[in-house]
């Protein structure tokens, strides 16, 4: 078996990051028990962006696992090309005479293999078919896999666990011996100042007026309370907003905190549905 | 009362379907031994980190927790828990004692909520204890709006986890789509024909072509399962299906359904059902079983509309949140028997077996 060192995922940039208590907790609880963190929110909350965050902070590696519809649980241990062997193998090609040369480790895999304190984030598992998480018990558990086509089996040797973080948007419901090997986490919409800090933590470099934030924090608690939105605005969209407002000079003036929700600059951009927009302003019309 | 921390939130957790053992208790365990819980809010948080796995059970976990474990003055619940954990469980006698006290407060706790009305003469007594007066008792005003559904789950006889497992089984597979799955045999039959492997054969996808249609009965004896038909609705709407249609009616499905729950925005059923044609149906209604009689226009007039439905698909089930005991006798039993399609109750089995009968697989009942 070549042991070629795999190379964790590249270190994203550091996006601003805020830990609320709650959220520390639950990292920390998942750490001293060696159980995979499992996380739900709404879209756009920062489910994903959590896994790089610890890493950063903790200073490990990441392995980085985008689950598909298509994905099977094998893929994130390991993979073989057996359509490049058979293609090799008919062109008389020497190396189609042993596995190695097709053998592809997946993100689990690399971090199994690894043997070092590393972050592995399983994105999206509830994209996968049905059966696919059951797959993946004794792999979590264990922190051992074997490539069956040859036998070999793959461990994690150090004594500390790798930090697994699992995200979850609920389209399916996951199952149950599952979900009674994680810790469970839901992010929710930021409250308060929680919010203008992840704001500003994601501007960080740009020259940002914090009274704008300010207002347009202000103002999209204002959105999320119009009845009946199919999509609320998350965290994302209110970044997305304000990187427009920016881009088009907008002052903290123009954008005043209690102005009527259908004359903000831009608002539509915080809404994915027509029906949606068309609420705000029978909304904003009506007050 | 036991020296075991939690055992009685753990448990009741369990009857509620929690998916959670032996060994998530012991993982509590040792996250105490960790010291991961100083206070009683993060006793509450870890609770809900390891046991529960969604926003609705993290919201039971903490409601189970206070009632279970009621605040106390004087003994915060985490030293117990902790204390307990420990093996440092305190004496019987003292435990005794903190169960006196337990009523007490209790008591205590109740009576500040209902506040007198200040009766001249009889309320200045000496400012005393709230609640010794002989004056007439006025029950607190009402603060709060009550802003969304109560919450039944713990008390249906199906939870939310079941149910969507339940319409997970509702699929029909095909291949659909772009050819992106590797077709092993038909790549092998492509070599021997040709002699050598230009590129290999790829195939659609499998994917879920279930589409279904839920023809839902509302208001008058429907009122009371309105939680739990809103559950199997918004359970079913976010099912993985090619696609799924809801729609309303009351008592009997006419020629007309409704697009909303208060029955505005009428459309033609026979509409509904073409679009639907060859697909799985779903009826939720009491059938009459609710109010227990026969009314022969109803049996009538269902037995009618379901042959009506039958033309477009067999597919068809019916689910009935009455429990199967109260059907004889009464127009659901009927509709049952003439109209042959196959009804269910609304518990787990009850699902599940409709479910099966939408996928074409129905068995007699």
């Amino acid at each position: 078996m070549p042991e070629q060192i795999p190379q964790p995922t590249e270190a994203g940039q550091t996006a601003g990051y805020i830990f609320s208590e709650p959220l520390k907790q639950a990292v920390e609880i998942a750490c001293v028990l060696g159980k995979p963190l499992l996380v739900k929110g709404p879209p756009g909350c920062g489910k994903t962006g959590l896994a790089q965050a610890i890493a950063t902070e903790r200073k490990l590696p990441i392995y980085k696992w985008f689950v598909k519809s298509t994905s099977r649980a094998q893929d994130g241990l390991y993979s073989i090309d057996v359509v490049r062997r058979l293609q090799d193998a008919h062109l008389g090609k020497e190396q189609a005479q042993t596995l190695n040369p097709y053998l592809r480790f997946g993100a689990l895999g690399d971090a199994i293999r690894s043997g070092q304190e590393c972050v592995v984030l399983i994105d999206e598992i509830d994209k996968a078919d049905i059966d696919f998480p059951n797959d993946l018990l004794r792999e979590l558990d264990e922190m051992k896999f074997t490539v069956d086509e040859i036998g070999y089996l793959h461990e994690y040797s150090t004594t500390k666990r790798p930090i697994v973080v699992i995200t979850s948007n609920d389209e399916k419901e996951l199952p149950d011996a599952f979900l009674r090997r994680c810790t469970f986490f839901y992010i929710d919409f930021p409250e308060g100042e929680n919010l203008e800090r992840i704001v500003l933590a994601n501007l960080a470099g740009t020259a940002v007026d914090r009274t704008l934030v300010a207002n347009a924090a202000k103002t999209i608690l204002r959105y999320r309370r119009v009845k009946e939105l199919r999509k609320l605005p998350a965290t994302s969209e209110l970044i997305d907003w304000v990187r427009i407002l920016m881009h088009w000079g907008i002052t903290a003036d123009q954008l005043k905190a209690d102005a009527p929700l259908g004359d903000a600059p831009f608002w539509k951009v915080l809404f994915k549905y027509r029906e949606d927009q068309n609420r705000v302003e029978e909304a904003s019309a009506t007050k | 009362m036991t020296s075991v921390p939690l055992l009685d939130v753990f448990t009741e957790l369990r009857r509620r379907d929690f998916p959670i053992g032996i060994r998530e208790y012991d993982d509590m365990l040792r996250a105490l031994d960790n010291g991961l819980a100083a206070s009683r809010a993060q006793l509450v948080f870890l609770c809900q980190t390891l046991w529960a796995k969604n926003k609705a059970e993290c919201e039971e976990v903490a409601e189970v927790i206070e009632r279970r474990l009621p605040v106390r003055p004087g003994e915060p619940a985490v030293r117990r828990a902790v204390d307990e954990a420990a093996g440092m469980g305190q004496g019987i006698l003292e435990r005794g004692s903190q169960a006196l006290d337990r009523m007490g407060e209790k008591v205590t706790r109740m009576i500040p909520t209902v506040r007198r009305k200040a009766v001249p003469g009889a309320a200045q007594e000496g400012g005393g204890e709230p609640g010794y007066s002989t004056g007439p008792i006025v029950l607190p005003k009402m603060h709060y709006k009550l802003t969304r559904d109560i919450d039944w789950v713990g008390s249906l006889p199906i939870t939310r986890r079941q149910m969507k497992r339940a319409w997970q089984y509702y699929r029909r597979m095909a291949r659909r789509g772009p050819a992106v799955e590797f077709d092993i045999d038909g790549t092998l039959a492509r070599i021997h024909r040709e002699g050598v492997l230009i590129e290999p054969v790829l195939v659609p996808r499998r994917v879920n072509r279930a589409r279904l249609l839920v023809l839902a009965d509302v208001g008058g004896s429907m009122v009371p399962f309105r939680a739990v038909v809103g559950h199997l609705i918004a359970s079913a709407a976010s099912g993985n299906f090619a696609a799924t249609g809801v729609y309303y009616f009351h008592d009997v499905p006419d020629q007309a359904v409704f697009a909303t729950p208060w029955l505005a925005g009428p459309v033609p059923l026979a509409d509904v059902c073409a679009r639907f044609s060859g697909d799985g149906v779903m009826i939720v209604s009491d059938g009459g079983a609710a109010r227990g009689n026969r009314d022969p226009v109803r049996v009538q007039k269902t037995v009618a509309v379901l042959e009506k439905i039958r033309a477009f698909t067999s597919h068809i089930a019916w689910l009935n949140p009455m429990p199967a005991s109260r059907w004889p006798r009464s127009s659901a039993e009927e509709i049952r028997v003439r109209s042959r399609v196959p009804m269910f109750p609304l518990e787990r089995t009850g699902l599940d077996r409709a479910v099966d009968a939408m996928r074409g697989m129905a068995r007699a009942v």
